[in-house]
């Protein structure tokens, strides 16, 4: 009897348990509601808060994200505005940072003392020091240090999201790179331009032949350019371009446009007609 | 008369007296027998008819004596009520029965003499011919009779004369004509009328024709296309014109009652809807706007109504099908569903459902509106410049379409219809004659009136190197051929295989036609007013939706210069303007300098390099920079060599005389190369700070700060691109400064000191966009109606400023600012703009979603800026 009881016991405590756990993993199809745009902004924070891995992360975004645009096609741009910023919690990626809350101010102007607070469009970091040192230093035949850099993967992924963001061919980018780190090995000069020769005992400094060009170019004016360009993203110095000739040819010549909630289907893959979300599947019924 | 006119009742003063001798019978003209529903029918549209022949046709009583025809004859087509009818009131007068025939109120009694007389006359006549029947005719008018009752008192007299056996009077006596409708000759004529009516009928019915409507609720939705062709015929005479204008009444008739059975009785108002919905979208071109507008408003409360009535989604939805694709009618089912979609009590699935059908029926976005007039246009734009073929009879539904739902909107319809002329003159496909029929129809539709959009868009086309010249050539044909354009004739047309230079020459003809030069001496302010929005017409109209970088970098600067002397003009400084629109800026050409000579291993270079390298006291470098100084520029290895003596050469003086001549050169890129390759983040030396220092003319933080290697780099990374840019794209210089100085001139004219030598472009801007924000702020009532607007359009310049990273992006968000800023004021000022506004915000969308470069987009909202002084130059005044 008591066996039985204790049985029982334990089965009634697993139960219980497994009932507890399907709560706690909370399944937001059933309370996501596209005529209730705040539906989507507390469950998504909810599950941002929870998640704990990336797959958690992506789905509990898409749902913001969804709730933002839900939102501002029916005009409530203030849960809109809401939404995008609860995207920048744990978010990392300063330019994603500041496009959630630039679109945050344009849906609801009254964001203005927490967007001037919050905002940060940072885009340096060490890597992308790291990224323009080396690029400089490919350009001045300094092959060793910028091959050290080089093969950094955090360095090369800097140098590729500036290129990126110059809206230039990263394949290109690559190319005139490993074109300057690649030599006979012969530097007479180390990267100084002019060596030393003994010629009837006297010491005469002469330009050093070991290189196809000059130093501190790249042999041809559009891939130092290019480069130029690039060095100059990661240093986040396009601002200081006055001219608009300097910056046509730095390759700043990109389209500029303001952030719109449109960006936010194809960022996060949400299709607005698809506002359900069934058995982890965004679907166009419940 | 037995009424003035003053008294009549609204259904005599339409149809007649007889009409108003009372009863259903009188209304229709219709006799007690009636053989047949389609004789109440055609009875029916007869009188309809001639209500809309009446003058007050367009009046609330002739909507009501045509809504009292449509209850007679549902009175009459019950047959049980009929007979009640029957009972109660008279017969009806036929409607197309000749006045001789009339009955006549002050009848005089049928004398035996009288009739003896009739039947002589039909004797001596030979019998029932058309001798008798004239003469008849004249007696009955003698006698102030009807002939008629003649007539009928004769073939009564045969009767009873026929109970009298052997006693014929007369012979052979007529049946009482059945009017214009039957009998003898009357029958010949119409066999021949009706045998014509049916050929006409069949070589209709031979044509392909759409598909039958689904009457049941269950219909699919369109999913397949659909061979037919339009069944409407715009060179139909008038009278099928009528027809189908009587018939809306009906229509719209059935759907107001429609909706009131929705809730009672589901299923059978389902059914019926399926029958009305078929002929609204058939008719829909016949209904005036506004009953158009409640008749969809009537759709769009039956669907929610029947939802509200539990039924189900899968039902709901293929209710607003309807085949056929033609453009008509792809306009009004999804104008319909859009309507629809935006009633709030519709539930989402519903909605989802409506959007999917809506999907499958038109490509074109599918918005929400209260309104369905808006949308059948959105969806007449979109058709326009997608369809890809030369289909004339695709063209003449799409224009009879269009047409109707303008209504009085003109520049609404032009728009569409120079919209879909640009799309098909771009299509490079060789044009047939389908084309030339086409391009008629469309130009016969425009006015090309003097100051016309029309006129200003046909510039354009000659100059723009997208459109198909065969095409074009056409064009001109049919513009020649077919308009009421004045001013061309037949040496205006131009060769199918024309070259550049042949367009541009039949471009300065039409120019010369159209818009005569004006003189520049004596011309009062009206005159000037008038030069201006010429040319502010003929440069916003030439400007194409997509354009290179380098048409781009010359049309925003004439757009903005064309844009100041409108600005000047309105702020009321007409000089100014004047002297700006004689005298534009324009682009010098200038060759790009070749850096890349700077750059090579020149063997001049190498060798000054090495000698210089070498130089161990002021006194060696002396002669070698004599050298250079007539030269203003060097070689990257004599850069290096003076690099390395400024940083590496223990005497003050060689090293000073290094620095001076790369400080003369500091804008060559070799200098700033070379220096940038003596940088290091290890430990700067003084001399190497000297140098940098020196060379930048700037300040740098202290040698041992690790923020002096990357500030030096920073700047000469920008020192770079500056000479770079100056080499290379000079032009970009030019237009930047010319730009700065039409800013300046603004400021200048308000008031304002600018220098366009100390600040660029996008802070003169700045500051006039300040200025225009501020006096928005004074303008009470008005600023108030601005208020929301203006929220939002500063909260989105913060968010671009804060993003802005170069000079070019900044002009551009000051810009962008003052486009929305222009645009929401006239929206406040000038009432009755905003459907300007908003087409012009489209197109503005459109250009700027193509544009491939911050510099094309800088000429398109240039190109906006100057349509928005446009209309303030129409509406007679600044904002």
């Amino acid at each position: 009897m008591n066996s039985a009881i204790r049985r029982s016991m334990y089965m009634i405590g697993a139960t219980t348990l497994v009932l507890l756990l399907g709560f706690s993993s909370t399944q937001p199809a059933a309370t996501l509601d596209p005529g209730q745009p705040n539906s989507y902004l507390e469950q998504g924070e909810l599950l941002l808060a929870q998640a704990e891995g990336r797959e958690e992360t992506r789905r509990a975004r898409q749902i913001l994200a969804m709730g933002a645009v839900l939102a501002h096609r029916t005009g409530q741009d203030d849960i809109a505005a809401s939404c995008c910023i609860a995207l920048v919690d744990g978010q990392d990626d300063p330019a994603l940072i500041s496009q959630a809350w630039d679109l945050a101010l344009m849906l609801d102007p009254s964001r203005l003392a927490a967007w001037a607070q919050q905002r940060n469009m940072a885009h340096a970091t060490d890597s992308s020091a790291l990224g323009a040192e080396c690029l400089r230093l490919a350009r001045n035949a300094e092959v060793g240090d910028a091959s050290a850099l080089y093969q950094r993967a955090t360095v090369r992924q800097a140098i590729r999201d500036a290129a990126l963001r110059l809206g230039l061919p990263v394949q290109d980018v690559t190319r005139v790179i490993d074109g300057l780190l690649t030599t006979t090995g012969r530097d007479e000069c180390r990267g100084r331009v002019f060596s030393t020769q003994v010629h009837d005992g006297e010491s005469v400094r002469v330009l050093c032949d070991d290189h196809t060009h000059p130093i501190a170019t790249t042999g041809d004016v559009e891939s130092l350019r290019m480069l130029l360009a690039i060095e100059l993203e990661c240093l986040e110095s396009s601002t200081g371009l006055e001219d608009w000739a300097s910056a046509w040819s730095m390759h700043q010549q990109r389209p500029f446009e303001a952030p719109s909630i449109e960006q936010l289907i194809e960022l996060y893959q949400i299709d607005p007609a698809r506002p359900y979300l069934v058995n982890g599947q965004w679907s166009s019924t419940r | 008369m037995s009424q003035s006119k003053s008294n009549q009742t609204p259904v005599v003063r339409f149809l007649g007296q007889d009409a108003g001798r009372g009863g259903p019978f009188a209304l229709l003209g219709l006799p007690h027998t009636i053989s047949s529903d389609a004789v109440i029918n055609r009875a029916v549209q007869q009188r309809l008819r001639q209500i809309d022949c009446h003058p007050h046709r367009g009046t609330p009583d002739a909507s009501e004596v045509r809504l009292a025809i449509h209850s007679a004859a549902s009175q009459l087509r019950d047959p049980s009520l009929r007979e009640h009818l029957m009972r109660r009131w008279p017969e009806g007068t036929p409607i197309d029965m000749p006045k001789a025939w009339a009955t006549r109120k002050a009848t005089q009694k049928l004398t035996p003499s009288l009739m003896r007389r009739a039947r002589m006359i039909v004797g001596s006549s030979g019998g029932w011919n058309s001798t008798a029947r004239r003469r008849l005719a004249h007696l009955a008018r003698m006698n102030r009779l009807g002939a008629l009752e003649i007539i009928k008192a004769l073939g009564g007299q045969r009767g009873t004369s026929a109970r009298q056996p052997g006693h014929d009077r007369g012979g052979t006596l007529p049946q009482l004509p059945l009017g214009p409708s039957g009998g003898g000759g009357w029958l010949g004529a119409y066999a021949i009328l009706g045998l014509l009516g049916c050929s006409l009928i069949v070589t209709v019915l031979l044509r392909p024709g759409h598909e039958a409507v689904p009457a049941s609720p269950g219909a699919t939705a369109m999913t397949e296309p659909d061979l037919g062709t339009t069944t409407k015929n715009t060179g139909i005479p008038s009278t099928v014109d009528r027809d189908r204008l009587t018939h809306y009444t009906a229509i719209a008739h059935e759907l107001d009652r429609l909706v009131a059975r929705a809730s009672t009785e589901p299923q059978a108002a389902m059914e019926r809807f399926g029958t009305v919905y078929a002929l609204f979208v058939d008719e829909w071109t016949a209904f005036p706007l506004d009953a158009l507008q409640r008749a969809t408003v009537n759709i769009a409360e039956f669907i929610v109504r029947l939802e509200a009535a539990g039924v189900e989604t899968q039902r709901l939805t293929p209710l607003l099908a309807a085949a056929g694709t033609e453009p008509d009618r792809e306009m009004i089912v999804a104008g319909v569903i859009d309507v629809t979609l935006a009633s709030p009590q519709l539930s989402t699935e519903t909605r989802a459902s409506l959007r999917m059908l809506r999907e499958r029926i038109s490509s074109s976005e599918t918005i929400p509106r209260q309104q369905v007039r808006p949308s059948i246009i959105a969806i007449a734009r979109h058709l326009a410049l997608q369809h890809e073929d030369d289909d004339p009879e695709w063209w003449a539904s799409w224009l009879q379409a269009v047409n109707h739902a303008s209504g009085t909107e003109q520049h609404e319809r032009d728009s569409l219809l120079i919209e879909a002329l640009s799309a098909r003159l771009q299509d490079q496909d060789n044009p047939d004659a389908q084309w030339l029929q086409v391009a008629s129809s469309l130009v016969r539709a425009l006015g090309w009136q003097s100051g016309s959009d029309e006129r200003y868009w046909l510039l354009a086309q000659f100059g723009d190197a997208q459109v198909s010249t065969a095409r074009l050539a056409m064009l001109t044909e049919a513009l020649v051929s077919s308009s009421a354009a004045e001013g061309v004739d037949a040496r205006m047309v131009l060769a199918r295989d024309a070259n550049i230079s042949q367009r541009q020459q039949l471009e300065d003809a039409y120019e010369g036609a159209w818009f005569p030069a004006q003189t520049a001496t004596g011309a009062g302010e009206g005159q000037g007013e008038s030069d201006l929005a010429n040319q502010l017409r003929i440069a916003v109209t030439r400007f194409d939706t997509r354009v290179d970088d380098e048409r781009a970098l010359h049309e925003a600067l004439g757009l903005t210069a064309i844009s100041t002397a409108a600005v000047l003009y309105l702020q009321g400084n007409t000089q100014h303007s004047q002297e700006l629109l004689q005298n534009p800026p324009t682009l010098k050409s200038t060759d790009a300098v070749d850096i890349g000579s700077q750059l090579r291993n020149d063997a001049d270079d190498r060798a000054w390099a090495e000698k210089v390298a070498n130089c161990n006291s002021a006194a060696e470098l002396r002669p070698y920079l004599d050298t250079l100084l007539s030269s203003d520029s060097i070689g990257i290895n004599s850069a290096h060599a003076l690099v390395h003596l400024a940083v590496r050469e223990p005497e003050l003086e060689l090293r000073e005389l290094a620095i001076a001549q790369l400080t003369r050169l500091n804008d060559q890129i070799s200098v700033l190369l070379a220096i940038d390759h003596a940088l290091t983040d290890q430990r700067v030396s003084s001399r190497l700070d000297d140098l940098v220092t020196s060379v930048l003319s700037t300040t740098l933080p202290n040698r041992s700060d690790p923020a002096w290697f990357i500030t030096a780099r920073r700047l000469l990374l920008v020192r770079m691109s500056d000479s770079l840019g100056r080499s290379q794209q000079p032009q970009f210089n030019q237009l930047e400064h010319e730009i700065a100085s039409l800013m300046a001139m603004r400021l200048h004219s308000l008031g304002f000191d600018a220098d366009p030598d100390l600040q660029g472009p996008e802070a003169l801007l700045g500051t006039l966009n300040q200025l225009r924000r501020m006096t928005l702020q004074t303008q009470g009532a008005r600023y108030d109606r601005m208020e929301g607007a203006l929220g939002e359009i500063d909260a989105q310049a913060i968010v671009m400023r804060a993003r802005a990273e170069s000079t070019l992006q900044q002009y551009l968000t000051e810009l962008v600012y003052e486009m929305q800023l222009r645009r929401t004021e006239i929206d406040a000022v000038f009432p009755g703009t905003t459907g300007v506004l908003e087409n012009l915000a489209r197109d503005y969308n459109t250009r700027m979603d193509g544009a491939d470069s911050i510099l094309q987009q800088i000429a398109h909202t240039q190109h906006a800026i100057a349509q928005l002084l446009m209309i303030e130059l129409e509406r007679g005044g600044s904002t």
